[in-house]
């Protein structure tokens, strides 16, 4: 049916009236993120109908005991002011379902409260995975059993977000995928990884797509090496248990570094939708040279920090933090140099580090481009230039800098390396909407561009399970750095070999 | 980081002081210290009272960093005269080598005698070069002969906010808009968006199609008498359902457009026994299919209650929208267009 009205309006970006089920609803993630970032989407008006929640979770608690929680956890983290009456609404649609995940009958509880008997609530169901990663396939497959895991007809819809990790392995991530796609379809599975939601991530496709001057330099050509720091100045702050089973290549590279790669080198889409984004990014991570057991040791370096001294306070090594094994193996920091093997980036290394405890937290992407095929100032004072230099900040001080030399004013010809800079902050005032909200909006409206798809996380696994296998096989001792440092000495050298050196973010 | 305002005022002012004095009006009060300018926008503001304007100009820099030139004429008298007031906020203490930022500069220009019909000389150079610039009119509409081509050189694009005044006293403004190309944005027309989305959803349903089509009867409530509400976004429903019929009276040959008094807005679209009833509740537009007085269906769109700043803010950052532009070429401009 033709709709006059339709036209030129644009698409509104406002669920229909569902049900947020949250598994794992006692948990940090669902005080700390989940709740008030539905909470805000509610401020901002957002969420247009109705929107029930109801937390599940062994933890016992009675209906209203959870809510005071919900609200005390939403007036503690949400970057909103306290509005009571969004607040009073979002409250008296909360639910709670103690449930073992294990146990088949709570299940059918579950499913009774989701059969809303006044018909207020459609039959559209967002289901929340915020459970330790083991519950996936357990959570999935009782759902499926009884009945949730399918839409009631094609009006309605069921959704699944997964958490990361997903999977420890490649195998362990394509068995994940395989039991996860017993129940559902892979259009209503949604696996997330918060990197996307920031704005500034999102900002790296605006930035080379909506520009016309950025795209053409994009290349091998132009482009001398790219470096991606993700720099944390935390310990693992209360992770121990799982951060040892993980380490930093599987925490930090396997998804959100592998994501900025893949935003940085894809080609331009056919459209800005799920799948042509998505068929991009996974042409990148295919094209990624795999390593063998000799790139393992050439072209990474694994490492652990030491005791030292981080913003003024003396801090424990990482074999001294609890529930670290003191004879873990454990990366707590992570170099590598990445090839791509296509025709845009052959010969243009990429450069990754992550680490816990270095000296400041920093999240960048630093492309640097070639110097100027002709020397044409080595006759005057300032005969070395430093190379053009894009650097995409992703936090903090979001923004983009670029820099390049300038004329110091004067009879003689000096060359300054000056910065023109972009801060998000001051360009775009008020507060920018927390990832979560994002992309908890996109799983309620369909839109799974800025979520991984099975093959993306596939490959990425394929890689870094191609690193961890030659990691497996080295039996030398693991190199070392200060707390408060900028890394091993071993991740100095993986890039100087190359001619280069680490960017100080 | 520190936020700090910087006043300066100066009376009688020479036109190309001002552009002159401004770059040193930071460094004098920071100690000799440039700052880095983060402005990313201008945003005129012709206004009666520059007092009234000068605390919603703040508000509205501390979303959108902008030079902000607030300008008010009053032409007549013998004094030609130029007072300028500038507010600069600026936020000091960024951390060890980097300079202070000035992060928003509001401009408040009070115009006298002669020199008050020639306000638009004295705003030219104070333009930042390629960035967006908006002139948002907050007086009634100008009359008779301006200098559209002039300004069009200055700014690119016009604010208005049609519920201040009648639409049809916006028409010479918006002719002069579409003719020397400058975008056009209305805050009221952003205001109806709700109204508009709310109608497209219930169109999807079969009874509301009906009612829409060719509807007996639409009675509009406004708590006052004199008020149109939402008039632009009238205009869009009467275009695109083919109604033709523009703004009161309304003229039809089937359909009954009455006006009454509300305590709220309010629409009614009657056809037969079935109503759509649209109202603006305090928490939310609402919109209710109607049988025989009882509720088969309901819409609804959350709202919450934005201020003047608010609705800038928002129209500053979602931009122009043809669909306005094309709403009104095919109404308020139809036989400007015709012609």
């Amino acid at each position: 049916m033709e709709n006059p009205l339709k036209e030129g309006l644009g698409a509104r970006r406002r669920p229909e009236p569902f049900t947020f089920v949250i598994f794992g609803a006692a948990g940090d993630l669902a005080h700390r993120k989940l709740f008030p970032a539905v909470y805000n989407l509610m401020v901002d008006n957002w969420l247009a109908g109705d929107c029930r929640i109801i937390g599940v979770a062994r933890r016992s608690y009675k209906d209203q005991e959870f809510r005071q929680e919900v609200g005390q956890a939403i007036q503690e983290h949400s970057r909103r002011p306290p509005d009571k009456a969004v607040l009073d609404k979002l409250l008296a649609n909360t639910h709670y379902l103690t449930q073992d995940f294990t146990d088949a009958d709570a299940y059918q509880a579950l499913e009774a409260l989701l059969h809303d008997p006044d018909g207020h609530f459609p039959q559209n169901f967002l289901f929340y995975l915020a459970t330790p990663p083991s519950a996936y396939p357990i959570i999935a497959e009782h759902l499926g059993r009884v009945g949730l895991a399918k839409p009631q007809d094609s009006a309605h819809w069921v959704r699944i977000i997964v958490e990361k990790p997903f999977g420890h392995d490649l195998d362990s991530a394509v068995a994940l995928n395989q039991d996860l796609h017993l129940v559902f379809d892979e259009s209503q599975i949604y696996r997330i990884d918060h990197y996307l939601g920031k704005e500034t991530v999102q900002n790296i496709l605006v930035f080379r797509f909506a520009n016309g001057i950025f795209e053409p330099l994009w290349t091998r050509q132009y482009i001398d090496h790219v470096q991606i720091t993700v720099a944390e100045s935390l310990g693992v702050a209360g992770r121990g248990s799982y951060y040892d089973q993980a380490g930093a290549l599987r925490d930090m590279v396997q998804n959100h570094m592998l994501q900025l790669v893949s935003l940085i080198a894809m080609e331009p889409p056919v459209a800005f939708e799920a799948d042509a984004v998505r068929d991009e990014k996974v042409k990148v991570l295919r094209s990624i040279r795999p390593f063998s057991t000799r790139d393992v040791a050439d072209y990474t370096v694994r490492a652990q920090y030491e005791k030292g001294s981080v913003d003024g306070e003396i801090v424990p090594g990482y074999l001294d933090e609890p529930d670290i094994a003191s004879d873990s193996r454990t990366d707590s920091y992570v170099a590598l140099r990445l090839l791509i093997d296509n025709w845009r980036w052959a010969g243009v290394p990429f450069y990754l580090r992550t680490g816990k405890r270095l000296a400041k937290r920093a999240t960048e992407i630093a492309i640097q481009f070639k110097t100027a095929p002709h020397r044409f100032f080595r006759q005057t004072d300032t005969p070395e230039l430093a190379p053009n230099l894009l650097t995409l900040k992703i936090q903090p001080d979001e923004g983009i800098s670029l820099r390049f030399g300038a004329k110091v004013p004067g009879p003689e010809i000096r060359v300054r390396t000056v910065n023109m800079e972009f801060l998000y902050g001051t360009s775009f005032a008020g507060t920018p909407p927390e990832a979560y909200e994002r992309l908890l909006l996109d799983a309620m409206i369909g839109d799974s561009t800025l979520f991984t798809r099975k093959d993306e996380v596939e490959s990425a696994w394929a890689l870094v399970s191609s690193i961890l296998h030659g990691w497996q096989r080295a039996r030398g001792p693991i190199p070392t750095y200060e707390s408060g440092s900028w890394g091993p000495e071993e991740a100095d050298l993986l890039i100087q070999r190359d001619g280069f050196h680490w960017r100080r973010p | 980081m520190t936020r700090r305002i910087i006043h300066w005022q100066q009376a009688k002012v020479r036109g190309p002081e001002v552009l002159s004095h401004l770059p040193a009006i930071v460094p004098e009060a920071l100690d000799g210290a440039t700052p880095i300018t983060a402005t990313v926008m201008t945003l005129g503001l012709f206004v009666d009272k520059p007092r009234q304007w000068l605390e919603l100009a703040h508000r509205i820099a501390e979303s959108h960093p902008a030079r902000i030139l607030m300008l008010s004429s009053a032409p007549g008298g013998d004094d030609d005269r130029l007072d300028v007031e500038v507010y600069a906020a600026v936020e000091t203490e960024r951390g060890s080598g980097r300079p202070p930022l000035l992060f928003s500069e509001c401009i408040a220009m009070s115009l006298y005698g002669r020199i008050a019909n020639y306000w638009i000389d004295w705003v030219q150079p104070l333009i930042r070069s390629d960035l967006p610039s908006y002139l948002w009119w907050t007086t009634a509409p100008p009359e008779g002969r301006f200098r559209w081509d002039l300004l069009r050189t200055t700014f690119q694009s016009l604010i208005i906010d049609s519920a201040s005044h009648p639409l049809e006293k916006w028409q010479l403004l918006i002719e002069a808009a579409e003719h020397h190309r400058m975008a056009l944005l209305d805050l009221d027309w952003s205001r109806g968006l709700a109204f508009r989305n709310l109608l497209a959803e219930a169109f999807e349903t079969e009874e509301a199609r009906q009612i829409l089509e060719t509807p007996d009867e639409v009675l509009v409530t406004s708590p006052k008498t004199d008020d149109w509400p939402l008039a632009s976004s009238w205009l869009w429903l009467s275009w695109r359902l083919g109604w033709q019929m523009g703004l009161p009276p309304c003229q039809h040959p089937s359909i009954q457009v009455q006006k009454a008094e509300g305590s709220s807005h309010a629409w009614r679209f009657r056809r037969g026994s079935w109503s759509l009833v649209l109202t603006e509740a305090p928490d939310a537009w609402r919109l209710h299919l109607v049988h025989e007085q009882q509720v088969t269906r309901e819409w609804q769109e959350p709202h919450a209650h934005p201020s003047l700043e608010d609705d800038l803010s928002r129209l500053l950052s979602e931009g122009r929208d043809p669909l306005y532009q094309e709403t009104l070429r095919h109404t308020l401009l139809e036989r400007t267009h015709t012609a």
